[in-house]
């Protein structure tokens, strides 16, 4: 708590003009995770699984330059009871499914676990890392012990601990789905920038340093918002509720007025400006605009809280 | 005959032609022509003054009236002065010795003013009763003399009675019990200094007793053999307001006052607040902390709220941005409690801090113990601040309407105290900030939707009645409301559930009932009722929701007897019950200290509820015994304490010594066990376990008091404290959640040195030094590790120089070492969540740099006739030192800033006084 409030003073600090603050998570300056989308074998748009079933992680990657092979080693076990804080598998408990991938790749990154047929806990435990940049250790009861080191050698090591529902038969979460995406009210369709060292040659929205700040839309489906059980209020009671989606957006320039945006209630659409590099950010000067402009990506998810989640990616082109 | 003796002053003041039992006819002649009017028309003023006398030759020739030819029926009537204030002459000790009584006739002159600005004396009587006479006549004050309406000069045979008394039986005390004694100091409000020739006089109520002194040049006084009983003491001066304080005189022992006057010249003002501090009887405990509230309430950096000031006494660590946690001797803070008046206080600060729920204008007395403190206190093992408040006119000069009103850029406030009959006081006071029109102004609209900007308020009301002169009965009310709450429509920051409704209310309003008894004469009775509704509400977003209602009865009652000399007895119980509701929604508890669950977001952790009605019940009995050996004082004590959500009993035996080495250095020493419940939430059942067991401490302590010279004293303590049965978190908090597995070490030395005004030291001076160190280990498994707010070198010194024409100028300097910081090794992505969860660093904490900071404080007051105006500014980081107060890390723990503290904030104030 005592880092909610150090965030909390130190945002509203630099809401006035003073104090140092660290680079906003919405900012990609190296490569990273910035979600999973989940589906269940044979069901793609389920992201809960049965017993039996296999639940099926593609983790979604951004990064400012050139995607990096990795490597990982992810294994699903029984979560261990804990309340908070980091989650460990069960003590004694072999993992029933093991993710490995020694040799870096450029391959999506993909985890399962094959759910057991007798298995009677709410959720499935993920656990592991992944290496960017490098081969990951194959010493799994090192991972399940908590050490923080994944890579073998070099590589960034970026350690990975998720929860996912094991469904029941009357509540199976399905993941949403993302409409239109729009910039500065046009539709901003999709262009693979993967590897481009500027935008020569492609398709691209253009905008320039200085400009105004210009607006990110994005929709969903009145569909994917879906009703279910959970408990509301204080003292708690069981009640048929709406999911409550919400967008994220990461970029790799300019400045995002935030980074997540809840879809309010009776919305299918949210709006989120973007303004381009200026000569008041304080890092203006390193910034380096190739000729025929600079490739800015922009990857966006939308998530329903319930492991449901559903990612795009977008780019423009900066010039001076 | 006595060799104490009883003065009597004369009531043989007449004019020189007036029929009085002192003086006469033969004096007249050295009288004449000796006045002169204000106005200068001396003859006029002669013939006048002459001609409205009894209308005899001597009253005549005695007024020099010798222009005579005025018309008798033309003239005004004429008054004689009257004596306003008398001052009793030092009876010269050879006469004393010698069994001699004398009557010294004298003439003074006064003038229009009513001073005497000559004086002779008539019949010389020798032996030093004609010296000591003048002296203190020439220091009486009259009203003047007057003709109808008009002041005029005058002159008077006086006779002043120098007489030795056999001391009279007292009717109070039949077998003769011994006698009690009334000493103390008058002291200048404003600076401290000491007023000589004082009047006190000290009356019983049935007045069938009635002292006169007066002070010496130190302010000190004395009166002896005072029978056992309630007295009202009055004390006046020339340039000086006057006071009245009711005082128990016990017999055999002696009762010390300091008293302080508002100066009061004809050109000033007439003294509108002032204060009382009473000097109790010699402490229970090893270490109690008093400074003057007069001094606190002027300490820089504190805007003038007493309470504030507490965190400059030893013991005390500085919390994270000057929050109102009380951190004492290396405590967690809710191991130590607030008091008002032997009553826990749910909440002492607004906001955490900003300034105290109560007006410092109405405190009597600050008592903090840092540690082995007396059995009265109890469920806190680590330390004490319990506030007095004192009567309403109890520092005003007379009884009628006073009050003070005070505006600053974050808060007004007003109080008013007032008579209620001969028999009753009442006060009251009201605050409100205005935090909520500064928010409104800086925060953006577009980014936060306020629907209640912060604003705070709170209130006190005070009556007081003396129904018998045995019972006193004071009945106060006091409350305090703070309240915040915005919308963020979108996530604030890096976590996505940090969005929607984000607000805290903290409510209460209690009634306090406080009854002093005295029972006879060494016996007395206190007991104390309060109850009352404490409200908190809390909420962050969808996943955080806190809403408890307490119901709160304390109760207290204390019997201190005195069985002989050497023997003084207390016992006491204390009780609170508090049927509570309480509802929580949001992530499983930490452990209060020492837990790193916090650092992460609260998205994707496991959502506890948790609704109860229940009742806690935590009674308690005390006995305490102060045994009195030569100069050797004991004070052992036993408490014995139940806490029924835990169903659990609790022992804790405590002894203190004192050994009074000289009169100006004493030694003291203490052990004992503390004992504390779990909190509430630790012991709920379905939020913690009901099965935990009291927190236990042993608390020792050794040092010494030292007055070096006068106003000038040094306090050195060490101290050790083992602490047991800790509430920890379970690993994973799984259930039962917490356990007793914890402990603790913590020790150090205080350094104290305080430097009070006197006549030729117009600044007050305070020192404060603690080193110490506080550790903890979770878990027997686990290495020890430091303390959350553990603070190696906390140095403070406050100063404050009083200037010339009303200025006053002070500084507060800190030096302390910074908390102990926790690093991360990295962070486990949750993808589901987009969340990042440190993982924290083993081995030996950082810490934060060196935390220093100056802080001024400038006012300057004027003084009217009747009120005064003051003008303040206080400013805290003179400097604008960059203090680091923490680190934040980036969402993914790779990076990090430090977090700094308030930056300079100047506070401007103005402050009435009626």
């Amino acid at each position: 708590m005592l880092r909610r409030l150090l965030v909390t003073l130190t945002a509203l600090s630099a809401l006035v003009g003073c104090g140092e603050t660290v680079d906003p998570s919405w900012l990609v300056k190296y490569q990273r995770m910035i979600g999973a989308v989940a589906s269940v074998d044979g069901d793609e748009m389920r992201t809960s699984p049965l017993p039996g079933e296999t639940l099926r992680l593609q983790m979604i990657q951004a990064n400012n330059e050139a995607i990096e092979p990795v490597s990982w080693v992810v294994i699903a076990c029984r979560p261990a009871p804990s309340t908070t804080g980091i989650a460990f598998c069960e003590q004694g408990a072999a993992p029933f499914t093991i993710n490995l991938q020694v040799a870096p790749t450029l391959d999506p990154i993909e985890f399962t676990a094959e759910i057991p047929e007798d298995y009677d806990l709410p959720t499935v435990l993920f656990l592991g890392g992944v290496c960017v940049g490098g081969s990951v250790s194959t010493d799994i009861a090192g991972f399940m012990n908590g050490s923080t080191n994944i890579c073998d050698g070099e590589g960034d090591s970026q350690l990975i601990a998720t929860q996912y529902a094991v469904a029941s038969p009357e509540d199976m979460n399905r993941r949403p789905e993302l409409g239109d995406i729009t910039f500065a009210g046009e539709t901003w369709e999709q262009v693979d920038v993967e590897g481009a060292e500027s935008c020569v040659g492609l398709d691209l929205p253009s905008v320039a340093v200085e400009d105004m700040e210009l607006e990110i839309g994005a929709a969903t489906t009145e569909a994917s918002i879906e009703r279910f059980s959970e408990l509301v209020g204080n003292p708690p009671v069981l009640e048929e509720v709406d999911e409550r989606l919400y967008f994220s957006v990461v970029t790799t320039e300019g400045q995002l007025e935030r980074q997540y945006s809840n879809v309010a209630e009776g919305e299918t659409e949210i709006i989120v400006e973007w303004k381009p590099p200026s000569s008041e950010d304080a890092d203006f000067d390193e910034l380096v605009i190739p000729d025929g402009g600079k490739v800015v990506r922009f990857w966006m998810v939308l998530r329903d809280r319930r492991g449901g989640a559903i990612a795009t990616e977008r780019a423009l082109c900066l010039t001076r | 005959m006595s060799d104490l003796p009883l003065f009597r002053f004369s009531l043989l003041l007449s004019l020189l032609l007036g029929a009085s039992t002192f003086g006469g006819s033969h004096a007249l002649a050295q009288d004449e022509g000796a006045f002169g009017a204000s106005s200068g028309d001396e003859e006029e003023e002669e013939g006048a003054f002459g001609a409205d006398s009894a209308g005899d030759e001597e009253e005549e020739g005695g007024f020099g009236a010798s222009s005579g030819g005025e018309d008798d029926e033309a003239e005004p009537q004429l008054y004689p002065p009257e004596l306003e204030q008398f001052v009793e002459a030092e009876y010269p000790a050879a006469a004393r010795e010698a069994g001699l009584e004398a009557t010294v006739e004298l003439v003074l002159t006064i003038a229009v003013d009513g001073v005497v600005t000559d004086a002779q004396v008539v019949t010389p009587r020798g032996n030093g009763f004609d010296e000591a006479a003048l002296d203190a006549v020439r220091r009486f004050r009259f009203r003047p003399a007057r003709r109808g309406d008009e002041a005029i000069a005058a002159r008077v045979r006086y006779g002043y009675v120098f007489e030795l008394r056999e001391p009279e039986p007292d009717p109070l005390i039949p077998d003769a019990p011994p006698p009690g004694r009334l000493e103390g100091r008058v002291l200048a409000a404003e600076d401290g200094q000491p007023i000589g020739r004082a009047e006190v006089i000290v009356t019983s109520e049935d007045e069938s007793i009635a002292r006169r002194v007066v002070t010496d040049d130190s302010g000190t006084f004395r009166v002896d053999e005072l029978p056992g009983g309630s007295y009202l003491v009055r004390i006046t001066a020339d340039e000086y307001g006057g006071l009245s304080s009711q005082e128990e005189i016990v017999s055999g022992e002696v009762t010390d006052l300091t008293l302080r006057l508002n100066v009061m010249t004809a050109d000033t003002d007439n003294g509108a607040f002032g204060a009382t501090a009473r000097v109790d009887p010699p402490p229970r405990e090893v270490t109690r902390r008093t400074i003057p509230r007069e001094q606190l309430t002027s300490i820089p950096g504190t805007r003038g709220d007493a309470l504030r000031a507490v965190e400059i006494l030893p013991g005390v660590a500085r919390p994270p941005f000057g929050g109102g946690a009380l951190i004492v001797r290396g405590s967690a803070p809710q191991d130590s409690q607030t008091f008002f008046e032997g009553i826990p206080v749910p909440l002492l600060y607004h906001f955490g801090g900003l300034t105290s729920v109560v007006n410092s204008r109405l405190l009597n007395r600050i008592d903090f113990y840092p540690g082995n403190f007396s059995a009265r206190y109890g469920r806190k093992i680590g330390g004490i601040l319990d506030v007095g408040f004192r009567d309403p006119l109890s520092t005003s000069r007379d009884r009628g309407l006073h009050g003070v009103a005070e505006l600053s850029v974050i808060d007004a406030s007003l109080l008013a105290e007032f008579p209620l009959g001969e028999d009753g006081e009442a006060a009251f006071s009201f605050r409100r900030s205005f935090i909520d029109v500064v928010f409104n102004n800086v925060i953006p609209d577009d980014l936060l939707s306020v629907t209640a900007a912060p604003v705070y308020y709170d209130y006190q009301a005070f009556l007081t009645w003396r129904p018998t002169e045995n019972d006193r009965l004071r009945l106060f009310g006091y409350g305090s409301s703070d309240r915040f709450e915005i919308i963020v429509p979108d996530s604030f920051g890096d976590d996505p559930e940090v969005s929607g409704s984000l607000g805290f209310t903290t409510r209460f309003n209690f009634a306090h009932l406080e009854w002093e008894h005295r029972v006879d004469e060494r016996t007395e009775i206190d007991t104390d009722f309060q109850m009352g509704t404490t409200l908190l509400d809390f909420g962050l977003g969808q996943l955080i929701s806190f809403q408890g209602r307490f119901n709160q009865i304390f109760m207290r009652s204390e019997l201190r007897h005195r069985a002989n000399d050497n023997v003084r007895l207390i016992m006491g119980f204390d009780s609170f019950s508090i049927p509570f509701t309480l509802n929580y929604r949001g992530p499983a508890l930490d452990q209060q200290e020492g837990g790193t669950r916090g650092d992460s977001n609260l998205s994707g952790q496991e959502t506890v509820f948790f609704s109860t009605q229940a009742t806690a019940f935590r009674p308690a009995v005390y006995v305490e015994t102060e045994l009195t050996l030569g100069d050797v004082r004991l004070v052992p004590g036993l408490r014995l304490d139940y806490a029924r959500e835990i169903d659990a009993f609790n022992f804790d035996p405590r002894i203190s010594g004192f050994w009074q080495v000289t009169e100006n250095f004493r030694l003291k020493a203490g052990a004992g066990l503390y004992s504390q419940p779990p909190e509430f939430q630790e012991s709920a059942e379905g939020l913690g376990n009901p099965n935990l067991d009291w927190i236990h401490s042993l608390h020792t302590g050794f040092g010494f008091d030292w007055d070096v010279v006068e106003g000038f004293n040094v306090g050195l303590e060490g101290f050790f404290k083992y602490l047991w049965d800790r509430v920890v978190a379970t690993p994973g908090g799984v259930p039962p959640r917490f356990d007793n597995a914890g402990i603790g070490r913590i020790y150090g030395m205080e350094l104290s040195a305080r430097l009070q005004p006197t006549e030729d030291r117009p600044f007050f001076g305070y020192l404060s030094y603690t080193l110490s160190r506080s550790e903890r280990r979770d878990r027997p498994e686990e290495d020890w590790r430091l303390f959350d707010f553990d603070q190696t070198h906390i140095f403070t010194i406050a100063f404050s120089y009083r200037f010339p024409r009303n200025w006053e100028v002070g500084g507060t300097l800190r030096l302390v070492s910074g908390n102990p910081t926790t690093g991360f090794a990295g962070s486990v992505y949750d993808p589901n969540f987009d969340s990042h969860i440190g993982i924290p660093l083993m081995g030996p904490r950082g810490r934060n740099p060196l935390f220093n900071r100056l802080d001024i404080r400038i006012e300057k007051k004027w003084i009217f006739d009747n009120w005064r105006l003051a003008l303040f500014l206080d400013i805290q980081n003179v400097y604008n030192q960059a203090n680091q107060e923490g680190v934040l890390f980036s969402y993914d723990f790779r990076e990090s800033v430090p977090v700094q503290g308030l930056p300079i904030l100047p506070a401007l104030g103005i402050r009435g006084e009626l």
